[in-house]
């Protein structure tokens, strides 16, 4: 069950976004205008600005005090046994990947939590074992490597061709990092880190990830061991 | 690019926690860290090639080799480098921390004497980046091979109290005692020559009455022991028994080479002291150590040694010695500060002590 919150996120986000889009868009645009109607989009461009502003001030409070669901688990085993697991899995990978992007040297992008709670719901509903970990995390790598990752909503900016290779590793970063082992001793945040490094690891030498389910658990298997 | 992934990270080895990137980054960090600040750097860290040198290295990380191959895919994906680091104090800090981690993974102990050695340290560079495969054979070098490196107990002397510590003296004087296994040769030859000018001494009560007063109170004792002048052949006698003695050349103990070299190094001018013919010394000293001067003359002793060389040499003095040298120097007004860290009967590590002197 995915709560009605989600869209809702996604559809400030959405709003917020293309409010940015437009804008940028317009400002090469307008700097081989004539001067009145380079002023005039001038105009347009600054109260686009004050708008956005606003709208990022007030979305930001709404999703934060309101919409957000409170923090919960950090691992995809916890998340499967969640009633919430879905809409919380989205908020995380929201949340995580962009920094992932950040980490692995891929440009930032927006997701939808709406197709990303959808994806999980999805793997969640193939698997046969549900104690198997590693088996998830490849069913929910592909199920959002055909979906989210291809997404061409309006609010959501599509992975363009170049940025599809990283924007697949930071999704296998976070998916690694939720379904590493916690040992008490390590920081969230280093296990974050380590999940990254591990990822971009594979990027750099020259690996590819597999697209064969079977494949993917394997692989997920042995680095979830490893890190 | 190999077709499975798999292939590449290789078998999943046991997954203890030194097996683990969280710990293994962990490590690299807190031994980055530390070499850097003790070189005066930092250490800037490229994780994800730190990540591809150990998923290279996981898969083959059992055997006696383990260490070696760590090496290798560090070197190869080289995840460091040292910024900022002070030249006067650096040979090759990302090796120092490259080869701090292999330890760290394999059985075998580094020796903290030769990890301290920078001659060691030029070796190991200039053969490892001219050719990879001499990576084991320099890991062994800088490996403990036959227990820890132990020194005698010693004892930096300094002529005035008022040098203020760590500022330390520009001329090092190493008693010859110090830095080899001349002592019990000393005792027992000047025990042989006391018996056979009438006075008879077990060797413990010889090295302590004779070790730093040398030959002019040995000879004072006899004429007070038997009433007559001391005949002077004595100090013939002595010498002629010493040379006999050192035929074979003096030994260096182990680490003291290391510990000369290092305080080169860092600028300290260093010589090396004997009272009692200096020359029958000289021809057995170890073949690098000729180039040092060895200074003392006949009857001197220690104190009235090396408040010559103190006066001479106009420079601030930091003099390493044996206990019962420091002693004798210490009854004369000079500040003693033992080096040894030890208190409970283990081995002195004085080497080792005092490879991490740091000089300003």
């Amino acid at each position: 069950m995915i709560p009605a919150t989600v869209p809702i996120k996604d559809a400030l986000r959405g709003f917020r976004l293309g409010l940015h889009r437009g804008r940028d868009a317009m400002v090469p645009l307008g700097e081989g205008m004539p001067g009145p109607m380079r002023k005039a989009l001038g105009q347009i461009v600054n109260r686009a600005d004050a708008i956005g502003a606003r709208l990022e001030s007030a979305g930001s409070a709404l999703v934060q005090t309101l919409l957000d669901l409170q923090p919960g688990a950090t691992t995809l085993r916890g998340l499967a046994d969640d009633p919430e697991g879905a809409a919380r899995f989205a908020q995380t990978l929201y949340r995580h990947l962009n920094l992932a992007l950040a980490r692995t040297g891929g440009p930032s992008m927006a997701i939808s939590e709406l197709i990303a709670a959808r994806d999980f719901a999805r793997a969640l509903e193939k698997m046969t074992d549900p104690a198997d970990d590693a088996g998830l995390a490849a069913a929910l790598f592909l199920q959002l490597d055909a979906g989210l990752l291809d997404v061409t909503l309006p609010f959501a900016v599509t992975a363009c061709e170049t940025d599809r290779p990283s924007s697949r590793i930071a999704v296998f970063a976070v998916l690694l990092w939720l379904l590493a082992d916690r040992d008490g001793v390590t920081d969230e945040g280093d296990l974050f880190g380590v999940a990254c490094d591990a990822a971009s690891s594979h990027a750099r030498r020259s690996l590819r990830l597999p697209r064969e389910r079977a494949a993917l658990r394997e692989l997920f298997a042995t680095y979830a061991a490893l890190i | 690019m190999p077709m499975n992934p798999l292939a590449a990270i290789g078998p999943v080895p046991p997954c203890d926690a030194g097996l683990r990137l969280r710990a293994f980054k962990a490590a690299f960090h807190r031994i980055a860290r530390d070499v850097a600040r003790d070189r005066q750097g930092r250490a800037v860290i490229d994780d994800a090639a730190l990540a591809c040198a150990f998923f290279d290295w996981a898969g083959q990380a059992s055997g006696p080799d383990s260490p070696g191959r760590l090496f290798q895919r560090l070197l190869h994906h080289a995840p460091l480098t040292m910024e900022a680091v002070n030249p006067a104090c650096a040979v090759w800090p990302e090796g120092v921390v490259l080869i701090r981690m292999c330890f760290l993974v394999g059985d075998a102990r580094p020796d903290p004497v030769a990890l301290a050695d920078p001659a060691l340290w030029r070796a190991a560079r200039d053969a490892i980046l001219t050719d990879s495969g001499s990576v084991s054979r320099m890991l062994a070098r800088f490996a403990r091979l036959d227990g820890p490196a132990v020194g005698p107990e010693l004892h930096i002397v300094r002529p005035r109290p008022d040098l203020r510590w760590p500022r330390w003296a520009r001329v090092g004087v190493l008693w010859l005692d110090a830095v080899t296994d001349a002592s019990d040769l000393r005792t027992d030859s000047l025990g042989q020559v006391l018996a056979a000018h009438g006075v008879g001494l077990p060797h413990d009560e010889v090295r302590r009455r004779f070790d730093a007063g040398q030959l002019g109170a040995a000879m004072t004792h006899v004429a007070q022991v038997t009433g007559q002048v001391c005949a002077r052949s004595f100090g013939e006698d002595y010498r002629a028994m010493l040379a006999e003695r050192l035929s074979g050349g003096l030994t260096p103990d182990p680490g003291a080479e290391r510990l000369i070299a290092h305080l080169r190094d860092l600028g300290v001018a260093i010589r090396i002291v004997a009272p009692g013919f200096p020359a029958v010394w000289c021809d057995a000293l170890p073949d690098g150590w000729r180039a040092l001067a060895v200074s003392g003359e006949e009857n001197d002793d220690a104190v009235s040694l090396l408040e010559k060389l103190t006066s001479n040499s106009g420079a601030e003095l930091a003099i390493l010695a044996r206990t019962t040298v420091a002693e004798r120097l210490g009854a004369a007004g000079w500040s003693v500060i033992p080096v040894s860290r030890d208190a409970d009967g283990a081995p002195f590590q004085t080497y080792p002590t005092l490879m991490d002197l740091r000089l300003p």
